[in-house]
């Protein structure tokens, strides 16, 4: 419990020193929102990653991480895309391929939806249970 | 402290408890059935998880002991399904291999989460088919997290083992984890 506490606030102080030095560092607001969404961003992929490895291969939760990272990488690019934009004032067809990024991540989106749907349908068990006609009921 | 028994009905009385019951293979099959056949005709509800024999026949051979299947939420993980993945019925899920532990874990969460009674069972049959699919490191691993999850969950909790010589190093290590090793 105290060992927990002590990383908890660790990682709390890291994140806040971060957050401190990029608004330090980089005067432009826009500019400091994009790289702490970016900062998010690393830190969500590399979750995710470590989660599908550690799952069976060939499993329906596997897969659901899978799609699921697929989306965070894409939005990934997309906020990178869209950063370098920003410092390098990009405009005309520079722009477009962010837009083709976020909506496939969506799409994708859409798939890890579908699949957390089917889950939720093999994995619930309501109607078994309905059927034991079970008189003692949870206080 | 460990308690060791050689009786199922030492079991009696407890509420909820972690219990390894190491069985001789000639009555292997006809002890399980007797210990679920018990918990059932007692009122008890639960999930009865095979690795072993497919649903089909635990519910054959159940039937003929007139237990009341419908008090039982079947997950079966040796039947294997047309895609390799999960599939359900209305009476069953079927993992598609009892190598896959992480649908496995899901789907006995699940399955004792929406029993919503205080008293119920997990029945785990056996360590010893897991251990012929699984790593003996995986399989102690999946074990610890089964134990804890049943402590968590408040269930009388029953893991099944053949009596065989390769599972005893495994055994061994996996008493720690249980309140009772019942021989049988």
């Amino acid at each position: 419990m105290g060992n927990n506490f002590g990383k908890v606030l660790t990682a709390f102080l890291a994140v806040l020193f971060g957050v401190f030095a990029i608004i330090q560092f980089v005067s432009d607001i826009e500019l400091t929102i994009d790289f702490l969404s970016l900062s998010f961003g690393i830190v969500a992929i590399l979750w995710t990653y470590r989660a599908k490895y550690s799952l069976s291969a060939g499993t329906s939760l596997r897969e659901y991480t899978s799609y699921f990272l697929w989306s965070l990488i894409l939005i990934f690019v997309y906020s990178v895309w869209g950063t370098l934009e920003h410092i390098l004032s990009w405009t005309g067809y520079w722009i477009y391929p962010k837009y083709f990024m976020i909506s496939i991540a969506y799409l994708i989106f859409v798939f890890a939806a579908y699949k957390i749907l089917y889950l939720g349908k093999q994995f619930g068990f309501q109607p078994q249970v309905e059927k034991m006609n079970l008189k003692k009921k949870k206080k | 402290m460990l308690k060791k028994s050689k009786t199922i009905s030492s079991l009696k009385g407890m509420k909820d408890y972690v219990a390894l019951a190491i069985v001789s293979g000639e009555k292997f099959q006809e002890t399980n059935l007797k210990i679920v056949a018990e918990l059932v005709e007692n009122g008890i509800p639960g999930v009865y998880v095979t690795l072993n024999r497919p649903y089909e026949n635990v519910k054959k051979q159940l039937g003929s002991k007139k237990v009341d299947l419908t008090k039982i939420i079947f997950i079966d993980a040796v039947t294997k399904t047309g895609s390799g993945r999960i599939e359900k019925t209305p009476n069953c899920l079927f993992i598609g291999s009892p190598q896959n532990l992480s649908d496995m874990s899901i789907a006995m969460d699940q399955a004792i989460m929406a029993i919503p009674t205080k008293d119920k069972f997990l029945f785990f049959d056996s360590l010893s088919t897991l251990l012929l699919y699984n790593e003996v490191g995986v399989v102690a691993k999946f074990v610890h997290f089964l134990s804890g999850k049943m402590r968590v969950w408040k269930v009388r909790g029953i893991i099944i083992s053949l009596r065989q010589k390769k599972d005893k190093e495994l055994i061994e290590e996996l008493r720690e984890f249980c309140d009772m090793i019942i021989n049988l």
